[in-house]
């Protein structure tokens, strides 16, 4: 109701004696005249037809209930009863699905994959490595870098087999041998890499039948961060255990960092195989790649032995001719021309046994990397439950759902504002048109 | 078996169905008189008139006592359901206009009071449409003003004064027909 302004008597007296007149009690006779228009008012009223009261009283009876289509009220009534609870589960699907929305992005964003190549992996045999590793948490590592140089280990290599002439296995269906059995001076190579462990198998070794071929080996290895140093002791300990020398090495680990490692080895050819396979086999380590190569230098040895034994018969005949001379003119140019014959013969004596040492040992170039690691954010870094880690997702989870019930009142409250504003202005509007239609058209 | 569970009594509701009933009860002829006053079409006021109950009958939940009574809250739905009759029909509605009920006027009726019925009727063709609507909800509804202000959306105040100048015009009318 609203509050009542003072009305002047004259206008009161009015309306109350119309209200008594209505309610059938006496007015006063100054106002019979108002009370008798009342009373023709109050008879000429329209009265309902007493048939469309009756077909009324069903419906109302009936709950206003439509047969023909049962479901629609029914609709209707439960639509009406539950619109405030349908609203409420509206919005709140809605923020559920920002939620969700929020949450797997956010954990989408959380993991980041850091791959990183060391130095040399495999970079030289040119074929992918690494890729197989699955990702792992970070956060392992010892600590310290730590890095080594040198040929210390393998001391123990025999002299006795560093000379021994190259003997291959009859190797079967490599392609380094039927290189090398196809021409002189040729090579042959084969790769192989993985992302899984290759087959520890020896390689296949070139057939050297009364020839004189190289071979050299390129090993990719994958070991667990943490496991670097372990794994290059275990190197060390094969080449030794073969009788091989450790040209360089190169071992590198770095904490939060994965770490990596390089080895130039050297051993004795006949046992390039038995070494391979022991590389192949390490504990603690996966063969990613391997390369096998051979070339044939028959040729080149041939041509530098007859060099060398053409340089010592011409020695031998420049020495006979200074013995049978007189003149000492002629002496002193044999005797530099000798002079120069034992040099000649000299570098022919070392290219030859560079050319044999090539094939009596074989190198070796063995890598060792880690997998990528996978960064996680900080908290979770090392895995495992503890009441602590679980108390900081919880309060993660929670300053997610504050962050989530945050954005979606920013998104709910000024989308409700609108949507308020404009009902507001529809009922303005539409109570306007309605009061329109009083007005003379 | 449709009717048995049509008529099974809600528990959870049946306290508000049993005051829409009383409602409906005391209110139908009003409302309808009103409506057919306000429309001036029998047959139209009839079908607003069902419709306003059917309306009311959905939303008594939305019922707020606070705001005012049931019966202006009904009177309320039900203007709102005639206005929106006219507006569809383009047409306002002329008390006058309507050919006059024979049998309003009895037989036992005197001509003294034929004649100021029908100087009645005529000052009511003079009346504005929303004289009209007033004149229709205090006479025919019998709301009083208060009710009337809260169906309306005014002061009990300015209806009580906008009452009174409509009754003197009505009066002078009447004075003047006759």
């Amino acid at each position: 109701m609203r509050s009542a302004d003072p009305l002047e008597p004259e206008v009161l007296a009015a309306l109350e004696a119309i209200d008594a007149t209505l309610e059938g009690e006496p007015v006063d006779p100054e106002h019979a005249e108002l009370a008798e228009l009342a009373l023709i008012l109050r008879a000429e009223r329209p009265v309902p037809d007493e048939a469309f009261l009756a077909r009324l009283d069903r419906r109302v009876g009936e709950r206003f209930v439509e047969p023909a289509r049962p479901s629609r009220p029914w609709m209707r009534r439960w639509w009406a009863e539950r619109r405030g609870l349908a609203a409420t589960a509206l919005a709140a699907a809605a923020a559920a699905c920002i939620a969700v929305a929020v949450v797997v992005s956010s954990n989408g964003s959380s993991l980041q994959v850091v791959n990183r190549t060391p130095h040399g992996t495999a970079a030289s045999s040119g074929s992918g490595s690494g890729g197989g590793g699955a990702a792992r948490s970070a956060g392992h590592g010892a600590g310290a870098t730590s890095t080594s140089s040198g040929g210390a280990a393998g001391a123990a290599s025999g002299a006795g087999s560093r000379n021994a002439p190259p003997v291959g296995a009859a190797g079967t269906g490599a392609s380094g041998g039927s290189a090398a059995t196809s021409a002189r001076s040729s090579a042959g190579t084969s790769s192989r890499s993985s992302g899984r462990q290759l087959s520890t198998r020896a390689p296949a070794a070139p057939t050297t039948r009364g020839r004189d071929i190289t071979q050299s080996a390129r090993v990719g290895l994958q070991a667990d961060p943490g496991r670097i140093a372990g794994v290059a002791q275990e190197v060390f300990d094969v080449i030794g255990a073969e009788h091989g020398d450790v040209l360089s090495s190169h071992v590198s680990e770095t904490a939060g960092a994965p770490g990596y490692a390089t080895f130039s080895l050297q051993v004795p050819a006949a046992r390039l195989p038995a070494t391979l396979d022991r590389l192949s086999r390490l504990p603690h380590a996966r063969v990613l790649t391997r390369e096998d190569s051979s070339a044939d230098i028959t040729s080149r040895v041939d041509n530098t032995a007859a060099a060398l034994a053409g340089a010592r018969a011409r020695r031998r005949s420049l020495l006979r001719q200074l013995a049978a001379t007189a003149d000492p003119t002629a002496a002193t140019r044999l005797e530099r021309e000798a002079a120069r014959a034992l040099a000649q013969i000299d570098r022919q004596q070392a290219a030859l046994q560079r050319l044999r040492h090539r094939v009596a040992d074989s190198t070796i170039a063995v890598t060792v990397s880690s997998p990528p690691v996978v960064h996680h954010r900080p908290h979770s870094a090392s895995g495992g439950f503890t009441f602590g880690r679980a108390l900081h997702d919880a309060g993660r989870i929670l300053v997610v759902a504050a962050g989530v019930a945050l954005i979606a009142l920013a998104v709910l409250v000024p989308v409700g504002l609108v949507v308020a504003f404009c009902a507001w202005v529809w009922s303005l509007v539409l109570r306007r048109r309605r009061e329109g239609a009083l007005d003379p058209s | 078996m449709i009717a048995s569970v049509i008529h099974r009594p809600d528990t959870g509701t049946e306290g508000a169905w049993a005051r829409f009933e009383a409602l409906y009860r005391e209110s139908r002829r009003d409302l309808y008189a009103y409506v057919c006053s306000l429309l001036g079409d029998p047959s139209a006021a009839e079908d607003v008139t069902a419709l306003a109950y059917e309306r009311a009958y959905r939303r008594r939940r939305t019922f707020d006592r606070r705001r005012g009574e049931e019966r202006a809250w009904l009177f309320g739905i039900a203007r709102n359901a005639a206005l929106d009759e006219l507006r569809r029909r383009r047409r306002v509605a002329t008390l006058a206009a309507e050919p006059p009920d024979e049998q309003l006027t009895g037989p036992e009726d005197g001509a003294e009071v034929a004649l100021r019925r029908t100087a009645v009727r005529a000052a009511l063709a003079g009346l504005t449409a929303r004289e009209r609507e007033l004149v229709a909800l205090k006479f025919g509804a019998g709301l009083s003003n208060g009710e009337i202000a809260s169906v309306l959306g005014r002061s009990e105040t300015g209806v009580s004064t906008f009452l009174y100048r409509t009754m003197n015009k009505l009066r002078e009318a009447c004075d003047a027909e006759r």
